[in-house]
């Protein structure tokens, strides 16, 4: 009996240490849970915070890249939400969609991990070429005494155009004259288009100045085409005073000086491409354009000095003839005569046809010089009874000029709260799609089939050339575009 | 036999006073361990969750100001060195050629409340706010109301919300100062610089 009851009540204890382990070991373990439920919870909302950063950083890359697409001729969409362009461990893909004649709304969505930014980019795609800019001062434009700016359409043919006395605003064709400062107008000085000063800028009318159009400001202002130095073999220098007629044609070169002294002529014969250090041409000196085989291209680097008395001579009369850029800047003694010479001098007489680039100088026509097609300078002055005729043939610019992409407006997209909640732990399964399946991001570029004529410098930074469908020309191979021309296909 | 039963049925005064010493001992290092170790997350947590705290408003500053423009930024000039409050408009897009802006906003540092806010048309009719963050200390850290540039950082005296305006680039300064676990003050601070995506 005694056996018994002590047998009882050994196994009796032994139930109740059980029952006690059993309490603790619950109580350690559900405090444990709670401990690692909150660290979890803490740690799952650092990750989100790093991913929702990577997503963000993705989209902006993404918007790099649609800007980079636009640059190259492409319409800016790369990839879709179906089958977005891999990156890195993400993913992205840019929608564009053209807002407004070369303005481009961009829209980018990044995802990484349970992260999702869509970023939104309106760019304004314009010309590098400088005939596109029409007729601009950057700085300032003042028109003196009866100065004149209009348009006429040459339609690509030569020849001056015939200008009515009196401007017809609803039959005629009307001009921009742009600047992003201020523009002036003289006693008598007509504008048979638009006068658009830059956005804080005004237009100021003396007696009876006559602007036909809008005086309004410009949103933005408006962007300067880079001049790109021409690669070409050194040619020394170049004077020629013998007072006789000598052609320049053939392979171009890229010369100290050029000058031209008196009672002597110039001819520049394209198709040609020469670069000047120096360009003077002194009086009685003459310089002709002949552009009947080809365009003539100029580069001028550090003073164009056109002296009064000089004259200029274009035969052709035709406005793409001549492209003449000088990046001349800052005023010093030229010539070391002991006085301070501007970058441009510009008293020749005759007329100007073509397209006349002086992004860094002030440039002012003298009294009643004529010139035909495009200009545009820092400060842009116009003599009495001057008068610029812009040729809108010019306006699309060089069709195989590559273009700048200037940014307008950029902004975050609000994700609508349905996509935001059923995000998974990875993009490619929120998606659904196959990581190794999608393309990065320079094939993933939106293919419309074009007929491509494209120069470029490659990554080794060799020149080449590409002539095709577009869908055959790798674009990752194209580090630089110099020149891009695009035609849709037709199908026969 | 039935003496040794007896000595087994109960415990004697000393086992008694041994066994308990122990458990105490055990005990004691148990209630010890838990607390130092629950304080010590406690720490963590509170750190964590300020740092947190400050990241997630020094994003919410920069992504407000990457979308401002940056010739609306108010004051736009460097002068003092650093303002507490910066006003600015977003740009919303772009509509007939020309790009059109928000409402105007504010970001201000509240310092009798330690709060930065949020202010869309301020001072106008239909005015909106919303505190973005507390605990936002009087000077940043390292920084006393003395004249002198404490911190080494280039400013002198600035607030613990600080906005200095390098052009297009507005470099933001924020600390946060919390009580932390123990009565131990939790001072965090954060630089970042942010670039105006629009002009």
């Amino acid at each position: 009996m005694r056996r018994e009851l002590h047998h009882h009540a050994s196994t009796s204890r032994r139930g109740g240490v059980l029952i006690a382990t059993l309490v603790a070991v619950l109580a350690v373990g559900g405090l444990s849970v709670c401990l690692l439920e909150l660290d979890s919870t803490r740690l799952r909302r650092q990750v989100a915070s790093i991913d929702n950063k990577r997503a963000f950083n993705l989209a902006e890359a993404g918007l790099a890249e649609g800007r980079f697409a636009v640059e190259t001729g492409h319409t800016g969409t790369i990839g879709s939400a179906e089958a977005p362009a891999r990156f890195g461990d993400g993913l992205f893909w840019v929608t564009a969609t053209e807002i407004a004649p070369n303005v481009i709304g961009l829209e980018s969505t990044g995802m990484a991990g349970t992260g999702r930014a869509t970023l939104s980019l309106v760019v304004r795609r314009t010309s590098r070429d400088v005939a596109a800019l029409g007729v601009l001062g950057s700085q300032q434009v003042v028109l003196g005494k009866r100065a004149r700016v209009d348009a006429y359409d040459s339609g690509g043919e030569r020849g001056a155009p015939k200008l009515p006395e009196r401007f017809d605003p609803t039959t005629g064709v009307a001009v921009e004259l742009r600047s992003n400062g201020d523009i002036e107008l003289g006693k008598d000085a007509r504008v048979f288009g638009d006068a658009i000063p830059g956005p804080e800028g005004s237009v100021e009318l003396d007696d009876d100045a006559l602007v036909t159009g809008s005086t309004a400001p410009a949103p933005v202002e408006t962007g300067l085409a880079v001049i790109e130095p021409l690669q070409l073999e050194s040619g020394g220098d170049l004077v020629h005073a013998s007072g006789t007629r000598r052609v320049l044609a053939g392979d171009g070169k890229a010369y100290g000086e050029i000058r031209v002294g008196k009672k002597s002529t110039l001819v520049l014969r394209g198709p040609l491409q020469l670069s000047a250090t120096r360009l003077r041409v002194e009086d009685k000196g003459k310089l002709e354009i002949d552009c009947a085989s080809g365009p003539v291209e100029l580069h001028v680097t550090d003073w164009l000095d056109l002296q009064n008395g000089s004259l200029l001579a274009f035969p052709d009369e035709d406005t793409r003839g001549l492209r003449l850029l000088v990046s001349a800047a800052g005023s010093r003694d030229r010539d070391g005569n002991g006085s301070i010479d501007a970058p441009v001098r510009f008293q020749a007489s005759g007329s100007f046809f073509g397209s006349l680039y002086a992004p860094n100088a002030r440039l002012a026509l003298p009294h009643g010089f004529q010139l035909h097609g495009a200009v545009s300078a820092a400060i842009l002055q116009l003599g009495d009874e001057a008068q610029v005729h812009f040729d809108i043939a010019l306006r699309g610019g060089d069709p195989t000029a590559s273009v700048a992409v200037d940014p307008l407006a950029w902004k975050v997209v609000e994700i609508p709260r349905e996509i935001a909640r059923d995000l998974a732990e990875d993009p490619f399964t929120t998606l659904a799609v196959s990581k190794d399946e999608l393309k990065p991001p320079a094939q993933a570029y939106e293919v419309a089939e074009y007929e491509l004529d494209v120069d470029y410098v490659d990554a080794a930074g060799v020149e080449r050339k590409f002539k095709g469908r577009e869908s055959e020309f790798d674009w990752k191979h194209a580090k630089v575009v110099r020149k891009l021309r695009r035609r849709e296909e037709k199908d026969d | 036999m039935a003496a040794r039963a007896r000595r087994r049925g109960g415990f004697t005064l000393l086992e008694t006073l041994i066994a308990l010493t122990v458990v105490g001992l055990v005990l004691g290092n148990i209630v010890m361990v838990t607390r130092s170790t629950s304080e010590a997350y406690d720490e963590e947590m509170s750190k964590a969750s300020l740092e947190l705290q400050l990241d997630q408003t020094l994003d919410r500053i920069a992504l407000a100001l990457m979308a401002a423009s940056a010739s609306s930024l108010q004051p736009g000039v460097a002068t003092p060195a650093f303002h507490s409050t910066l006003s600015y408009a977003q740009s919303l897009g772009v509509q007939d050629g020309a790009v059109v802006h928000g409402a105007p906003e504010r970001i201000s540092l509240r310092i009798e409340n330690g709060e930065v806010v949020w202010l869309e048309r301020p001072g106008e009719p239909g005015e909106r706010m919303a505190t973005w963050t507390r605990s936002v200390r009087e000077f940043l850290e390292g920084e006393l109301q003395n004249g002198v540039d404490d911190n080494g950082n280039g400013l002198v005296d600035e607030s613990g919300l600080a906005f200095v305006i390098e052009g297009p680039i507005v470099r933001v300064l924020l600390t946060l100062e919390r009580e932390g676990a123990g009565d131990r003050r939790l001072t965090y601070t954060r630089e970042s610089l942010v670039r105006c995506r629009n002009s």
